[in-house]
This record gives structure tokens, C-alpha cells and sequence, in this order.
């Protein structure tokens, strides 16, 4: 008897969960996702993309009806693996991995509009700064500066600035890290580190670090973040592109003439404090004009450092940009506003 | 019995130890060596296409970097040197603290009743969890970030094989060694370790091959050499044959590493054969 009504109890229960799992189903068939008209990629709480989020936050995409879907990323790799993958149509990241990683895997990419120019410098451990013991780039020399990877612009900019000093990488030790562990790995051999905002001014205000030199100072208006776009997502859709640019551009006038709301919508986005976010924020240029002198300065950079596969360095780095990076979409805007 | 007795005993042994034999040796060529070897091949080709590259990409890689080196001048004999250095001492570490533990939680009730818990609740957690606390746990020190990944990764196996190897001692050699007269340290070195011997070379065996795939991990972190390090460089650039060639070295040197244990665990521990017998 017992075990007729166990028995019978687990056949409700099954019963039960059929009927919800079923009924899930049919909601699910029956009310799928919206096909988004646009994938965007972007990095992980990177305050040189702060313009997508503030389009997001301004709800500017929702205003020109246009539905999109966010990926995020670790890193520009990653972002253009998500390119090669067909993960994403569009994506914020910075030129280094686009120009590298589209050249050296064939993917078929173009550069529109800048996100950002400068916003990185060379820290250096504030108790070897305090001591006067590196207080200059010359007084790196026999010691490791840790950088985030080999191709990066980053790694760019302190050759520049050694170079600046009358010296070469060959001076220094020049170690990869990650980012976020950089600040706290500084020591008396190893004092000093270059990456990105905002690192930079988190380490700054964690009294870690103090800049050495500021990547303005090195290397006036370089480029840094831009915004690309999947060659065939942009034959197909010239219009949505163009929306997604003019949003990214009004996005970047706002932040320029509400500096203050700008932070705020970072401080909430970094979740960090207002000081370092408002000292990283003061370092970065957001302009999305493009400065082609300063890729094409880069691109020269990676082919003689070796990092372009031989067979795929483009036989004229001229007739490359042109291709690569397209202005159409920016100087649209200029012309419709 | 005489010596030429004695001769006579051995000489018709000798005449029935098995001789070269062509066939077995052509048939363990085939079946050992090349078709692993093949499906290997067929295997990395199948996954090099699949990433836009050939096998031959991958080959002029490793050319390119054993002889002309990467972008810093650093060669590929460098890289490799620096990774089997960082797992040697991780693995060490590993084996130094691991075993001796082992015994102590295998052996005492004790120790087991409070340790083994402890040790159940940490050994879930992956090697690659512990990274932004080794981080901070070892500020500058990337010898000792490094090593301290690759640690955990080989602790727990050398850990766990070695409790359970202490804990199948069979009571009765024990006791037969106690009613001898033989003391803690000589039961401990001549009953309770000989016995654990298999399952501590099975754990060591387990534990440098984990210390091993945690290397590209501990080599992300800070550095400008070693074999994980120049597969996550070439991946940022996009040079998908240089990422292949670091993996299949990986591969490659994990594999002759595992080889090596089973000889030498082979060498140290041939009384099981005779015991067996």
C-alpha cells in the first residue's frame, strides 16, 4: 500500500516537471530572443571605451532604434578572435591587436573612428621616485620595466621614450605582465611598468606608483582604442554602421563637454573611486578622429620588429591603410551635422 | 655445488633467453612508434587547418625560432630550458612538502582526522583560481608566483597517492614488524614506505604532468621566456604556427618527462615484479 503511494507520488512529480519543462520549451520556441541588428564587442572595464558606455547609459542606441547586443572581452586578442569567429559584427579595441591580429590571420576587418588617443604612461614605484633613485627614463637603465606584451603600443612607447633618453630596449629588461598585477609586482630591480588607464591612475592614488612619464609626452596624440568593423557587416549594412558611428561620436562630444557626468557613469562602470578614475579620465583624449600618421607609424613599428608573418606584410603600407582604415563613415557625419 | 656445476645449471638458461626477433621488433615499430607517430600527425594537421595554417607553417616556426629566435632574441632552446627549470622547482616543492604529509596523514589517525578535511576542502580549488592571489601572495617575485601555481597543481596528486599508499600498508607486515622489536622509524622506512613506493611514483608521475599544464598558466602571468609565455605572445599577434609549435613542444616534453618517471619508477621499484612472481 506504502508503495503504491510512493509510487504514485513520484509519478506526480514527474508529471510535474514535464509539464514545466515543456512549457518552458514552448515559451522559449514561441518568444525567442530579438535578432539584434548590430553585435558589438568591447573590453572589460576599460576606461578608454568609456563612450559605449555612455551610449548605452545615455540610452542612445535605444533612441535611433537600434537593437544591440554587447560581447565583452579580456583583451583587443580576444576581440578580434570574436571578429574571426563571427561572434560580433563591430567591435571597441585597440589598434595594436586589430592591426596585428587582421594582417597576421586574415581577418577581414576595417578601422572607423578612434575611441581615444594617449592615456597610458610610464609609472614608476613611488618609493624608488621618493628615494631619487629613478626619477628619470635614464635611470631605468640595468633594471625591468614590466609591459603589457611585445606588440603592444605600449611596448611601443617605451622604446620611444629610451629612445628619447639616447637609449634603446636593449638598456632595460623589458618583462610582459598582466596589467592589473603590475603595480603590485614593483620592486627596487624592477620599478617601473607602462600600460594603460586605468592602471595607471589606480596605482597613482594607491600611492604605488607615481607617472614618470605621461604617454602624451611621449608620443603626442598616439593612438590608442578605435572602433572596427567586419568587412561584410559593413557592405551589408552601411546604414546601421553609420548609426553605430554616429552614436560613438556623439557619445565621445558628450563626454568632452560633460566631463563630470562622464566620470560618474565611469565610477559606477570601474567600480572604483572618483580620484584615481578622475586622474585616469584627465589622461586620456576621447576623439573620434583617426590619426592615421600615428598607425602608420605603429604598423612600420610591428613590421620591423618581426611580429607581421613575412608573406603578409603588405607590399605598400600606404595602399594597406587606405583600405583599412575608412574615414567614410566620420566624414558623413561632419557633412550631415 | 660446484662451480662447474653451477655452469652447467646456467648454460641451458642461457640458451632459452629470447633471441632478437625481427618480427616482434618491426611489428612494436609499427604499432609503437609509427602509427602514434601518423595518427599524431593526421591529428595536428586536422587542428592546424582548422586554424588557416599546414604543418609546414608549423615546422618553419620551429625552424625560425631555434635559429633566428622571436622578436627579443630570445631562442627556442631558451624557452625551453626556462619552462622544465620553473616545473622542476614547482614539482620539487611539490614533492618535498606532499610526501612527507602524505606519510604523516596515512599513518596517524590523528593527523587524518584533522588534516584530511582540510586537505579535501582545498584540493577542488584549480590551480589556475589561485593566480590573483599568488599575485599578491608573492608581490615582484615571479620565481615565486610561478613556482607557487605549478606547486599546486602537483601537491595534491603526490598528496592524495601517497596518503592512500601509506594507508594500504597491509596491518599484518606491521605488526609482524612490531612483535621484532622493530621501532616507529624502521617500520616507517623498511614496511610503510617500501609498500607506498608504487602509488608515491604513480602521484610523483600525476603531479609533474599537472605541474606541467599548469605552466602555460604561471608563464602568462610575468615573464619574457619559457614556452607558455611565447604561446600567449604569438597569440596576440595572430601567429597561430608559433602557438602550435609551443603547444606540441609542450606536448612533446610532457610526454618524454612522463617516459623518464615510468623508467626510473620501473628501475627503483623492480622488487614488485619479483614480489609478484
Amino acid at each position: 500500500m506504502e508503495l503504491q503511494i510512493v509510487e504514485r507520488n513520484q509519478a506526480i512529480g514527474l508529471t510535474v516537471i514535464v509539464i514545466v519543462v515543456a512549457s518552458l520549451g514552448v515559451i522559449a520556441v514561441w518568444n525567442p530572443p530579438p535578432t539584434p541588428d548590430v553585435r558589438i564587442g568591447y573590453l572589460t572595464k576599460d576606461l578608454h571605451q568609456l563612450a559605449l558606455r555612455v551610449a548605452v547609459e545615455n540610452g542612445l542606441f535605444e533612441r535611433e532604434g537600434i537593437n544591440v547586443q554587447l560581447e565583452e572581452f579580456g583583451n583587443g586578442g580576444y576581440v578580434m578572435d570574436g571578429f574571426l569567429a563571427g561572434e560580433i559584427d563591430m567591435g571597441y579595441l585597440g589598434a595594436a591587436p586589430a592591426l596585428v591580429k587582421s594582417l597576421n590571420q586574415d581577418i577581414m576587418i576595417t578601422i572607423l573612428a578612434a575611441v581615444n588617443m594617449e592615456g597610458s604612461a610610464i609609472m614608476v614605484k613611488k618609493s624608488e621616485y621618493d628615494a631619487g633613485h629613478v626619477t628619470t627614463i635614464a635611470d631605468l637603465v640595468g633594471k625591468t620595466v614590466l609591459h603589457p606584451g611585445p606588440a603592444t603600443v605600449q611596448n611601443f612607447l617605451l622604446r620611444l621614450a629610451l629612445n628619447q633618453s639616447g637609449l634603446s630596449l636593449a638598456n632595460v629588461t623589458a618583462e610582459s605582465a598582466i596589467p592589473a598585477a603590475m603595480a603590485d609586482s614593483l620592486t627596487a630591480s624592477t620599478p617601473a611598468f607602462v600600460v594603460w588607464e586605468p592602471f595607471n591612475g589606480l596605482a597613482e592614488y594607491e600611492e604605488k606608483a607615481v607617472p614618470l612619464a605621461l604617454s602624451g609626452e611621449i608620443w603626442p596624440r598616439h593612438p590608442c582604442c578605435v572602433v572596427a568593423s567586419d568587412n561584410t557587416f559593413m557592405a551589408n549594412n552601411p546604414e546601421i554602421v553609420q548609426k553605430v558611428i554616429d552614436i560613438h561620436a556623439e557619445a565621445e562630444t558628450w563626454i568632452i563637454a560633460n566631463p563630470a557626468e562622464a566620470i560618474a557613469i565611469a565610477v559606477d562602470w570601474l567600480e572604483m573611486d572618483l580620484t584615481p578614475v578622475t586622474t585616469s579620465f584627465n589622461n586620456i583624449i576621447f576623439d573620434y578622429n583617426l590619426n592615421r600618421t600615428g598607425i602608420e607609424m605603429y604598423l612600420d613599428f610591428l613590421i620591423h620588429e618581426d611580429f607581421i608573418i613575412t608573406a603578409k606584410i603588405p607590399s605598400d603600407t600606404t595602399v594597406f591603410l587606405d583600405s583599412f582604415l575608412n574615414t567614410t563613415f566620420v566624414d558623413n557625419l561632419l557633412l550631415c551635422c | 655445488m660446484s662451480v662447474s656445476e653451477l655452469e652447467q645449471d646456467i648454460e641451458p638458461r642461457l640458451a632459452t633467453r629470447p633471441s632478437f626477433n625481427v618480427r616482434d621488433f618491426l611489428q612494436l615499430l609499427v604499432l609503437r612508434i609509427l602509427i602514434p607517430v601518423v595518427i599524431l600527425l593526421v591529428l595536428w594537421q586536422m587542428i592546424a587547418s582548422m586554424t588557416g595554417i599546414t604543418l609546414v607553417d608549423v615546422v618553419n616556426a620551429i625552424l625560425r625560432l631555434t635559429l633566428e629566435g622571436d622578436s627579443e632574441g630570445i631562442y627556442l632552446i631558451q624557452h625551453i630550458f626556462a619552462s622544465v627549470g620553473r616545473v622542476t622547482l614547482g614539482f620539487l616543492i611539490a614533492a618535498l612538502t606532499a610526501i612527507p604529509l602524505g606519510i604523516i596523514i596515512g599513518r596517524y589517525r590523528l593527523a587524518d582526522s584533522i588534516l584530511g578535511p582540510v586537505v579535501e576542502a582545498m584540493r577542488p580549488i584549480p590551480p589556475i583560481a589561485w593566480i590573483p592571489l599568488s599575485l599578491l601572495m608573492f608581490q615582484g617575485n615571479v620565481i615565486g608566483t610561478q613556482s607557487f601555481i605549478i606547486w599546486v597543481g602537483a601537491f595534491f596528486p603526490i598528496l592524495i597517492n601517497t596518503t592512500t599508499g601509506v594507508k594500504r600498508t597491509e596491518p599484518v607486515h606491521i605488526d609482524s614488524a612490531k612483535t621484532l622489536g622493530a621501532n616507529e622509524r624502521q617500520i616507517l622506512g623498511k614496511i610503510v614506505l617500501p609498500s607506498a613506493g608504487p602509488e608515491i611514483f604513480a602521484g610523483l608521475r600525476i603531479g609533474f604532468g599537472i605541474g606541467w599544464m599548469c605552466l602555460v598558466a604561471a608563464e602568462m602571468l610575468r615573464g619574457r621566456d619559457g614556452l607558455g609565455y611565447l604561446i600567449w605572445t604569438y597569440w596576440a599577434v595572430g601567429r597561430t604556427a608559433e602557438v602550435i609549435s609551443g603547444m606540441l613542444l609542450i606536448g612533446l616534453i610532457g610526454f618524454l618527462i612522463t617516459f623518464a618517471f615510468l623508467l626510473v619508477e620501473k628501475y627503483l621499484l623492480r622488487w614488485r615484479q619479483s614480489v609478484s612472481v
